[in-house]
Formats: C-alpha cells, sequence, structure tokens
C-alpha cells in the first residue's frame, strides 16, 4: 500500500508541459495567472497615468494630443477599474478561498479557468483598441450623448461596450464560484462564527457583483443597439433619456467601488490579527460591518449624479444613505485599532502596506463623507478633488491593499520570502510618491481644475501643483517597479518561506508552501476561528480527528451554517473545454465589435458545440469519477 | 467707454495671475502652504468665494475639513502608539473581545457626528434654494461643443463665452445644452449645474464682490473639453446698464475703406453660415454671435486673450490650436486677413 502522499499524488499530480498548462484547472495556477494578468494590466495602465502626468506636467504640454490623452485617460480608468482591481482581488480569492477553507479547489474548477480565460481576452480585446487607432475615449463611465451613434462615430465605443459586457461573464461566473464554495466546502467545523473575515469579504463582494453588473451589462446591451440597429433608448431628440445610462451605469458604479474595496479590507482584517498577535477583535460587528457595506452601496449611487439636477428631496435620501455608509467602515477602524493596541505588533512589509493604506482610506473616507453633503459635492465634483477622492479609495483603500496581500502570501504562492529591506522601501516610494501626485489634486479641484483637462492655460495658477504631482507619480512608479525587481529576486535566491513564516493563524498556511495539487494531505476539521493558534492538544487527549480522502480526485461538500460533512465531492479532471468556449466567445464579441455577421455565428456556433461537449454526461459513475 | 473698461480690467487680471503663480512656486511644498494657496487664486476657487452659494459651502467645508483634522490624528495617533509598544519578550497570542469599544467609539459616536453632518446638509440645501421669483435678471446659458452661447431674454441679445451680471443681484440662470452634456461651475460664484440636451437645469447666481469669475465645462464633453472657458463678469450698476446698451445694438456700418473690405471678407468666406453678426445678413448659429466680438477680452472660448494676433492665428490655424473644433481654417492673403480683423476689431 503507497503512503497517503503519494496516492494523493498519483491522482492530483498535472502532467507537464504546454497543454496541461492550458487546459489546468487547478484553483492555485488559475489565482497565480489571474494575478499575473491583473498585475500586467496594472502596469500598462499605470505607464498610462505616467504619459498622462507628463503631458499635464506643463501648462499648454504637447506631449499628448486632445484624441491620444482622452483614449489614454479611458483606457486607464477602465482598466484599473475592470481589469486590475476586481480581477486582481479574485485572483487573491481564486488562490486563497480553498485554502483558507479547508478545501481541495474551487466548486466549480472548469468554470474557474472558463473566467481566467475570458477575462484575459475582454482585457485584450478592449487594449487591441489602439492598434485599430480607435481607442474608446468617453471616459471609465462613458456618458452619453457623447458615447452614442452620432458624436462617436468610430469603433471606440464599440470595444468599451463588448469587451466589459464580455468581462463580466467571467466577472459573474467568479462570483458564483466564490459564493458555492465558501457556503458548501468550508472545513467541517467551520461554522459561520468561524469563517475567516477574507471568506466574508469575498462572498459580500461576490453577491454584490451577481446584482449589479447586470444593470451594466443593460446598459451597454442599449448602448450598443442604439449604435448598431438605430434604437434611440438615450437620444434626447427622440425623447430618450441620456439621465437612463447615468442611473443604469451608476447603480452598478457604486457597488463596485464596494465590490473591490470589501476584499481589499478583508485583506487588511486578515492581516493585522498576524502582525498584532491578537486575534481581530469584534469579528461579529466586522461580519456585520461588511454585509451592511454590501446591502447599503445599492442605495448611494445618486450622489454620483447630485449635479444632473434632480430634485433636492430625491438626492437628500441618497445623502443619507451615503453619510450612513462610513458608519460600517468605522466600526471596522476602531476594531483594527483595538485589536493593534490589544496585540503586540511586529512590524514587516504586509504590515506597514495596511499602515498605508489606513492613512490613504482614513483621508479618502473624510472626503467620501464630503460627497454625501450636496452643496460640498456639488462644488467638487468633477473637478480634481474627486480624482483626488478616488485615489484615495480605490488606490489607498484597495491597491494598497492589494500590496500588503502580495507581501503576505508571497511566500504561501511561491515558497520563497521577498526581500525584506527591498519590501519596505518598496512601501515608502509607493506611499510618498501615492500622496506627492493625489494630495495636490485635492487643492487643484477646489482651485477649479475640472478633472479630464488634457491640458490648461498658464495663468490660472495651477502649474507647480501639476508639476510637483508629476514628479510624485514617477516617485510612485519607481516603488511599484522595486516591486518588480524584487519579485524577481525572490523566485531566484529567495529565502525558503517554509509553511508558515508569519505564524499565522488561518488553515492556508497548514500546508507546505507552495502547496501541493491536492492543498491538504489530510482535509482539516476546524474547532476555533484561528485554528493555527489553537492550543496544542493536552497530552493523553486524542487530536483532532482529520479526513482521509485519497482515492479520487475528492474533497468533502459541507453545510451552510455548521459546516458539518456531507457528502464526498468528485473534482474534474483538467478540460480544455473553458479555453474552446472562451475562444467561441470571443470570435463572438469580434463579430458584434465590427459588424461581422460571419463570425458572429461561428461563434455562436462553437460556444454552443462547446457546451454541449463539456456538459455531456457521462455514461457511469465510474466514468463521472476519472473526467 | 466700454472698450476702456475692459483694458482697464486687462492689467488687473494679469497682476492676480502672476502674484499666484509666484506664490504658487513657494508655497507648494507644504501642507499649510498648498492651503494658503488655495486661498489666495482669487479667480477660479472654490475656497475664496465671491458669492453666498460659494460662501456657504467654503464654511461648510472648513468646518469638516477640522473636523476630519481632528478625527484623522486622533485615530493615526492610535495606531501608531498602539504598535509601538512591541514587546519582544512577550510571545504569546493575544484573544480578548473588544465588542463594547468598537460599539461605543465605532457605532454610536460616529452615529451622533454623521447625524449631525446630514442634519447641517438638509439645512445648507434649504439655505440655497433661492427661489425664481427673487430674481432680478435672467441668463439663459446653451453648452456647445466647445462653448457658450448666452441669452438675456429680458433684453433680447446673445453672446457668447463672457457672462455680465449686475452685483449683489439674483440671476436667475437657465441652462442646456445642444449636443453632449456640459457642466456650467464657476467656483468662486456658485456649485455646478449639469446642462443636459433636452433638459433645463435652474440655479441662482449672485456676487457680493465685483471682478472677473473664471470657470470651466465641469463635464467631460470631448477632444476639447480642457477648451470650454466661462467668465462672468461682476458689474455695478452704471457699467452694467452700458454694456447691456451696447450689447443690444447692432453692429455698426463699416466707415472706412478698410473695414468695408473687412466685411466683404467675411461674407466671401461665408462666415455667415455659422456666426451672427446683428445689423448684417450673418446670422448664422453654429458657432458664436459675433457682434460685439471685440468687446470680449478672450476669444475661442477663453483659450486665447483676444488680440489682432491671436484673432489672425485663430482664422487661420485653429484646428492646431484648438483640434477638432468646428471651425475649418481659412486660407486669405494677408491683406484680406488684416481687413478682416480690423473689421472683427470694430464690432465693438
Amino acid at each position: 500500500m503507497a503512503t497517503l502522499v503519494e496516492r494523493l499524488d498519483r491522482t492530483w499530480e498535472a502532467p507537464t508541459g504546454a497543454w496541461s498548462w492550458l487546459t489546468s484547472t487547478d484553483h492555485k495556477l488559475i489565482g497565480r495567472r489571474y494575478l499575473g494578468t491583473a498585475f500586467f494590466f496594472f502596469i500598462i495602465a499605470g505607464i498610462g497615468a505616467l504619459l498622462m502626468r507628463i503631458q499635464l506636467a506643463l501648462p499648454r504640454n504637447t506631449f499628448l494630443g486632445p484624441d491620444t490623452y482622452n483614449g489614454i485617460f479611458t483606457l486607464h480608468g477602465t482598466t484599473m477599474i475592470f481589469l486590475v482591481s476586481t480581477p486582481i482581488l479574485f485572483g487573491f480569492a481564486n488562490f486563497m478561498v480553498p485554502l483558507m477553507i479547508g478545501s481541495r479547489d474551487m466548486a466549480f474548477p472548469r468554470v474557474n479557468a472558463l473566467s481566467w480565460y475570458i477575462f484575459l481576452f475582454a482585457g485584450l480585446l478592449l487594449w487591441s483598441s489602439i492598434f485599430f487607432g480607435a481607442m474608446p475615449d468617453d471616459g471609465w463611465f462613458n456618458y452619453v450623448p457623447l458615447s452614442g451613434p452620432e458624436q462617436s462615430t468610430g469603433r471606440g465605443i464599440d470595444f468599451y461596450l463588448v469587451s466589459i459586457v464580455f468581462l463580466t461573464v467571467a466577472t459573474t461566473a467568479g462570483s458564483i464560484n466564490v459564493i458555492v464554495t465558501a457556503f458548501k466546502m468550508r472545513a467541517p467545523g467551520m461554522s459561520v462564527r468561524r469563517i475567516p473575515i477574507f471568506i466574508w469579504t469575498m462572498v459580500v463582494t461576490s453577491f454584490a457583483v451577481i446584482f449589479a453588473y447586470p444593470a451594466l451589462t443593460a446598459a451597454n446591451i442599449l448602448l450598443y443597439m442604439d449604435r448598431h440597429h438605430d434604437t434611440l433608448f438615450f437620444n434626447p431628440t427622440a425623447q430618450g433619456d441620456p439621465l437612463l445610462w447615468q442611473h443604469l451605469f451608476w447603480i452598478f458604479g457604486h457597488p463596485d467601488v464596494y465590490i473591490i474595496f470589501l476584499p481589499a479590507v478583508g485583506i487588511v482584517s486578515t492581516i493585522i490579527p498576524v502582525f498584532s498577535r491578537h486575534r481581530l477583535v469584534a469579528y461579529p460587528l466586522i461580519v456585520l460591518a461588511t454585509v451592511a457595506i454590501g446591502v447599503v452601496s445599492f442605495g448611494v449611487w445618486v450622489h454620483h449624479m447630485f449635479a444632473v439636477g434632480i430634485p433636492d428631496l430625491t438626492n437628500s435620501f441618497f445623502a443619507g444613505a451615503t453619510i450612513l455608509i462610513t458608519i460600517p467602515s468605522g466600526i471596522q477602524y476602531v476594531a483594527w485599532v483595538a485589536t493593534i493596541w490589544r496585540g503586540n505588533v511586529i512590524w514587516k512589509s504586509p504590515f506597514l502596506f495596511v499602515f498605508g493604506f489606513f492613512v490613504l482610506f482614513l483621508i479618502g473616507g473624510f472626503t467620501g463623507v464630503m460627497f454625501g453633503v450636496i452643496p460640498i459635492d456639488r462644488q467638487v465634483t468633477d473637478s480634481y478633488f474627486v480624482v483626488a477622492h478616488f485615489h484615495y479609495v480605490l488606490f489607498g483603500g484597495a491597491i494598497f491593499p492589494v500590496f500588503a496581500g502580495l507581501h503576505y502570501w508571497w511566500p504561501k504562492m511561491t515558497g520563497r520570502m521577498l526581500h525584506e529591506r527591498w519590501a519596505q522601501l518598496t512601501f515608502w516610494f509607493m506611499f510618498v510618491g501615492f500622496n506627492m501626485t493625489f494630495f495636490p489634486m485635492h487643492i487643484l479641484g477646489l482651485l477649479g481644475m475640472p478633472r479630464r483637462v488634457y491640458t490648461y492655460n498658464d495663468n490660472i495658477g495651477w502649474d507647480a501643483l501639476n508639476f510637483f504631482q508629476t514628479v510624485g507619480a514617477f516617485v510612485l512608479g519607481f516603488g511599484v517597479l522595486l516591486f518588480i525587481i524584487n519579485a524577481i529576486i525572490s523566485t531566484y535566491g529567495g529565502e525558503d518561506a517554509g509553511p508558515n513564516p508569519w505564524e499565522a493563524n488561518t488553515l492556508e498556511w497548514a500546508v507546505n508552501s507552495p502547496p501541493p495539487p491536492y492543498n491538504f494531505v489530510v482535509l482539516p476539521v476546524v474547532r476555533s476561528a484561528d485554528p493555527l493558534w489553537d492550543p496544542p492538544t493536552p497530552e493523553g487527549e486524542a487530536e483532532p480527528s482529520a479526513l482521509e480522502l485519497a482515492d479520487g480526485k475528492e474533497t468533502y461538500g459541507s453545510s451552510i451554517l455548521d459546516a458539518e460533512a456531507e457528502r464526498v465531492l468528485p473534482m474534474p479532471q483538467d478540460s480544455p473545454w473553458p479555453m474552446f468556449l472562451a475562444i467561441g466567445a470571443l470570435i463572438l464579441a469580434i463579430g458584434l465589435l465590427f459588424d461581422l455577421l460571419p463570425a458572429t455565428i461561428i461563434g455562436i456556433a462553437i460556444a454552443t458545440i462547446v457546451l454541449v461537449a463539456w456538459t455531456w454526461p457521462p455514461a457511469t459513475k465510474e466514468e463521472a469519477m476519472t473526467l | 467707454m466700454q472698450d476702456e473698461t475692459r483694458h482697464s480690467r486687462a492689467p488687473e487680471l494679469k497682476r492676480i495671475h502672476r502674484t499666484s503663480t509666484r506664490t504658487t512656486s513657494i508655497a507648494a511644498t507644504t501642507l499649510p502652504g498648498l492651503l494658503f494657496l488655495a486661498q489666495q487664486s482669487g479667480l477660479t476657487s472654490a475656497l475664496d468665494p465671491k458669492g453666498p452659494r460659494s460662501e456657504l459651502i467654503a464654511r461648510f467645508f472648513w468646518a469638516l475639513l477640522a473636523l476630519a483634522a481632528v478625527i484623522f490624528v486622533i485615530f493615526v495617533a492610535l495606531f501608531l502608539i498602539g504598535s509601538a509598544k512591541h514587546n519582544p519578550g512577550d510571545q504569546r497570542l493575544h484573544f480578548a473581545n473588544g465588542t463594547g469599544v468598537v460599539s461605543v467609539f465605532g457605532i454610536a459616536i460616529p452615529g451622533v457626528i454623521l447625524l449631525v453632518i446630514f442634519g447641517a446638509t438638509l439645512w445648507a440645501l434649504n439655505e440655497l434654494a433661492t427661489p425664481a421669483s427673487a430674481a432680478e435678471e435672467s441668463i439663459e446659458i446653451v453648452g456647445h461643443q466647445w462653448w457658450w452661447e448666452i441669452h438675456y431674454p429680458d433684453h433680447d441679445f446673445t453672446t457668447a463665452n463672457e457672462i455680465h451680471i449686475p452685483l449683489g443681484k439674483d440671476v436667475h440662470v437657465k441652462l442646456t445644452s445642444a449636443d453632449v452634456i456640459h457642466s456650467f461651475w464657476i467656483p468662486s460664484l456658485s456649485d455646478k449645474l449639469d446642462m443636459i440636451p433636452g433638459k433645463t437645469n435652474e440655479i441662482m447666481l449672485k456676487a457680493d464682490t465685483p471682478g472677473i469669475y473664471r470657470g470651466q465645462c465641469a463635464e467631460f464633453c470631448g477632444a476639447q473639453h480642457a477648451n470650454m472657458i466661462l467668465r462672468v463678469f461682476a458689474d455695478n450698476d452704471d457699467t452694467y446698464d452700458a454694456w447691456i446698451a451696447n450689447q443690444q445694438a447692432d453692429a455698426g456700418i463699416p466707415d472706412s475703406d478698410l473695414l468695408e473690405r473687412g466685411q466683404q471678407v467675411y461674407f466671401n468666406n461665408a462666415c455667415m453660415y455659422c456666426h451672427t453678426v446683428a445689423g448684417t445678413s450673418s446670422s448664422g448659429k453654429i458657432g458664436p454671435d459675433l457682434t460685439h466680438v471685440a468687446s470680449r477680452d478672450y476669444i475661442a472660448a477663453g483659450m486665447l486673450e483676444n488680440t489682432q494676433g491671436n484673432l489672425a492665428g485663430w482664422i487661420l490655424n485653429n484646428q492646431s490650436l484648438k483640434p477638432n473644433n468646428q471651425m475649418p481654417n481659412f486660407v486669405m492673403s494677408p491683406e484680406d486677413l488684416q481687413a478682416l480683423i480690423a473689421w472683427l476689431e470694430s464690432l465693438k
């Protein structure tokens, strides 16, 4: 009889080679791809930001013309929201959710593979607009009528519409996957009171995706119809309504801010206890706060529209909700401070990035309350003040936690430590550069500088601040470059990480770094919210039972509330169908984008055939187990 | 008379600009310096209010900023002090509960503060809601890509890109758009309000101090969104009445060969299909009304000072100055150009 590990290796070990790379359904591989792809988009959208900063460094600069500038800021915003912030957090989720809940994969590994392919294709489709000389150029919220058929005659807006709708398939599928995984696949004993906070935030975010994205999809399809099939949904000269677009877009758009923000603070709530050597204070309140944010975030969208002329009475409800949503964030701030205060803090690079988040999101939160105050909102909205605000909220509030997460989980994902000194240097360059770039934007906005201007006159008093910001942007960019260098150095010469270098509390640290394909040799049983911090079993008592499951590609399914083991779930083998389905969908998207009927038909045909093949029922149970 | 007013203002304008630019370079490095700077740049600063709307908003803003600063210092201090007291000898893990602390400092206290802020918001909205019946003057503004069409319905004339309002009086402004969404924003006087095609928004404007107040379109409206600038002149009564009287008049008849030739060049180049010059057969509506173009400080929607050189550059080469604007470049002999500019300069 072979040992347990040998039997698991035999069942789970994937063959190497290009084909198996393309067809793999291992959540860890897909998670790393998600992170890598999103990071790639982060770099190119960041380079776009540097180009914009060069243009704005001097008044009446001619480095970029208006068309190029407007295209770049549109791609920058669209990419950072759709192709960086959301997917990078789903990347962490893909890698970490099964590990943190003690499972062997996501609930739907092949859907997971599909999500990544569609995400990649949608991103490349959007950016390919550059090679067609047709960058979308109406900003990431793409207001009509400027994006309508009369005003935007090129293909630029179509690139935006089609790739975003295409992408929402990936995000929605990913969300369903996360919810089912978190609900049904937790280790026995991981009842709702013991679920790691990052899982909670991912679940709430995933629900928000499922409810928010349909509004975006609807808006994009309506505009696509206006542009390609002569409908008049948004055309004011035919009683269409430009404000309909804004409502639909922001019904999606504001929850989306929290879709990005919640998992980011989930990372923060994960890291603070580890480096404070103290469990998370007020865990139930933080969970409630997370859920509350998810719900209330659907009631604040009109604060993006306070200046469109909606009656004050209507506006004031949304102002109330906007101010109210501060409370759940406040709960988390107090809980973090209490955790730190009662703990015994060790300052390491992940904690340093959390500190950066703490400071920056505090500032972004204050300006956020100001946007709930309708008169102040109307004074500063659409100015550089709002550009400052949402960079504090999204870069400070989400990208800093992402970097905290990268530094925290890097050893788990690669098996190697990042160089700590370099990591701290990365932080300081990013933190100082960030504030140099974005803090002065508050002032510029108050000085009357609107957002999205490709140039400005030299006699208004905006020159010095703009130049200063451009310098700051390069300092920030240098910080990111340091991280990339550190990552490369660590890959080839980093210290061996071992299973749990931070002496952390959650299950992903119970397995080797990087984890084997089956994650856990024996599936864990959980007795507390911080399983790795449980006191050692007293001598003479039995160790808690662990579950062996080594006779097939299997994991446990458990009940929703108490996580009692219910059944053995077979896990699928690697499969090429997700890749083929994504290719079919890509051909369909290209057909719709360029009005190529044959491509549309071929795309639909491929997708249909692949779906049939993918879901073809296996003949026998034995066959099902080996699929 | 009108001409003198304009030129006497121009140097003043420049002086303010120069001062603020110099202050910028000195003060830019420190936070207090930056806030000081925000107070100094008079023409276009939300924090240097010159009318009741901006005044109230600026006060509210400063109050919130002070509150935020206090909370910021408290939280960052708590974080740093709490995390600085590291005890390397202590290897234990800690499991204290803090639900009570979090409930008080995370829910109860912020709840009360936020309730007050919300109440103040409702109060401020009420303060700002001046009824249209209180208005002593009314203006209609239509946004275009990328300029501002301005009507004075009570005085029956049209102008562009520069508004005059009587000092200390409530002015009722109606806003709409001819193409895409634009947004009306004069930071020193007022918060912004969008200009939406097919919809009319209304706002009350009032200035308490004489001066020129600058604003820019605040909703992205296409390629030249950056060059859609509006100026509001807050005039005392005499100046204002004189300005209105002048704007109501038709353009004068050319009284020299040069001006006659200039007018001829204007018509020969088909300018009348896009522009209006009241008193002539030129009545196009696509571009700005030129009846009194020489009375304005700037051309190209606030982008270029209204000088002979800039006018000439604009006519010959506007597509490289302001790419994608709806006016084509014109080719003409130097003599024709000179005559055309002389005629335009005569439209005071």
